[in-house]
């Protein structure tokens, strides 16, 4: 029965724009078809925020680059089997052996490649002029994450993170003429003071207790217990009413 | 314990009918004794898309952590941490990639991790499927992909060889046999049937019969014995 039932998954979401990763995505296309002489078929993983435990899956065995920007850090995340399919790719050789190191050659190729890569990680990050892309060997404190999926010529995935998620854009809220439908149970409260227990104690029905005229200006108008206003109550032409001195108060 | 190697026999074929009723709930299972035994194999609908169930003489391969290779017919798989499991909890293998060894079936380790992955199922070429979403950064439409994690393998052994089982589920063939691996939809290899938990390979009421059988045979030794034992003291007795 359980494998029936999806199991609800609650997951902070990256404030990162997708579009902002479609243009680093088409920009890296038209950098890869360039340097590939081939067209290259893309697609990308939406931004996201991983959990902590994510990280060391994203980038376990992988070669990593920090980029640095203007508003943010950025990181290049290839896997190893990734990085030896674009270098093969790269020299046109159909046959990869996934399990082995990249040669000095085949390195300094993927530098040079990577470095053509960040040139269009300034929609995320921010440009500098002096751009600084650097091989780390572990990334901490990163945000977001997102990654495109190269299909063809050659599959591959170039995985990018991100120091810091964008603060989340100010959206319009909801006015308070569209609530003035809603209802609400309103109370009007009178503080009477103190009163003599003998009083409270030969409380039966059919008892009068009886009001002096200033406690009358001692009243609150309070809603699902949020003080709403406070003024007096009493008597204005022939109707019970409640006269507003000062709005709000505690709650 | 019976000092009587009769009755011990009589106790142990009691302690294997019992063993035959219990893997007569496993999927999949064998009969110690060919007397309970069922012809052929049968399956019930599931609705569980991780569950298949193989032709007759086929075997899905699992290694554990030690790297002890076993077959088993119990197709009742689940996913762990990204891992094809078989229902013991280990790995089953298969093939990630054409022209590839064989390895344990996973998800990808990265879309695990961030929870891409879903819908993972199993198809009748031995496929294991799931589907993540991908954006086209041209349009920036969302696209369900289906990817293929690998095919699940399986073994076929030569005609009657004797696979040595402790639970009735995970066989493993004698010293020197080795099975023929290949894929599902293969030449050798018929295709699987999803979405079906293979039942066990024992009549359920034969064995329960088979083991009343044994009790009462215990029990007639037994009286034997005492009848024995009595005539023996009532002869010594009269000797005295």
């Amino acid at each position: 029965m359980s494998k029936r039932i999806r199991k609800p998954v609650f997951g902070l979401r990256s404030a990162l724009p997708p579009s902002a990763a479609c243009v680093v995505a088409n920009g890296v296309r038209e950098t890869l078809t360039s340097i590939l002489s081939s067209p290259v078929e893309m697609r990308l993983f939406e931004p996201s925020i991983p959990p902590p435990p994510a990280w060391p899956a994203i980038v376990k065995g992988a070669i990593l680059y920090r980029v640095r920007g203007s508003i943010a850090d950025a990181a290049i995340v290839l896997r190893s089997a990734d990085a030896l399919s674009l270098v093969a790719a790269l020299f046109g050789e159909g046959f990869v052996h996934r399990d082995r190191e990249l040669s000095p050659i085949e390195r300094d190729v993927l530098d040079r490649t990577v470095n053509a890569i960040a040139a269009h990680l300034g929609s995320v990050c921010g440009t500098r002029e002096n751009r600084c892309v650097e091989r780390v060997g572990a990334i901490e404190g990163y945000a977001t994450y997102f990654e495109l999926l190269i299909e063809e010529p050659v599959a591959v995935r170039i995985g990018i993170a991100l120091s810091r998620d964008p603060s989340p854009e100010p959206q319009g809220c909801i006015e308070i003429g569209h609530l003035a439908a809603v209802s609400l149970t309103a109370r009007a409260t009178l503080d009477l003071g103190r009163i003599p227990s003998r009083a409270v104690s030969g409380l039966r029905p059919g008892s009068i207790l009886a009001f002096r005229q200033h406690d009358l200006q001692r009243c609150t108008l309070r809603a699902h217990e949020r003080s709403l206003a406070r003024g007096a109550c009493g008597v204005r032409s022939g109707r019970y009413a409640f006269h507003v001195e000062a709005v709000g108060g505690e709650t | 314990m019976f000092l009587n190697p009769a009755l011990s026999a009589a106790l142990d074929r009691i302690s294997e009918r019992a063993d035959d009723i219990r893997r007569a709930f496993t999927p999949g299972s064998v009969a110690r004794y060919d007397d309970v035994a069922m012809a052929r194999p049968a399956s019930d609908f599931t609705l569980d898309p991780l569950a298949v169930s193989a032709a007759d003489d086929l075997y899905f391969v699992t290694r554990n952590q030690r790297g002890e290779v076993a077959y088993t017919r119990d197709g009742s798989f689940s996913l762990r941490d990204g891992r094809l499991l078989d229902s013991e909890g280990e790995p089953v293998r298969g093939f990630a990639a054409p022209g590839k060894e064989d390895s344990d079936l996973r998800i990808d380790a990265v879309d695990e991790a961030l929870g891409r992955a879903s819908d993972p199922r199993i198809e009748r070429d031995g496929s294991f499927v799931y589907e993540r979403v991908t954006v086209d950064p041209r349009s920036g439409l969302r696209k369900t992909q289906r990817v293929v994690a690998g095919r699940i393998a399986l073994a076929r052994f030569p005609a009657g060889t004797g696979l040595a089982t402790a639970d009735g589920s995970r066989c493993i063939p004698p010293p020197g046999v080795q099975p023929q691996l290949g894929i599902p939809g293969d030449v050798n290899f018929p295709t699987l049937r999803p979405m079906q938990r293979e039942r066990s390979r024992i009549d359920l009421d034969e064995s329960l019969v088979r083991l009343k059988d044994a009790y009462i045979a215990f029990d007639a030794l037994r009286a034997a014995e005492q009848a024995k034992a009595h005539l023996g003291k009532t002869a010594i007795d009269l000797v005295k």
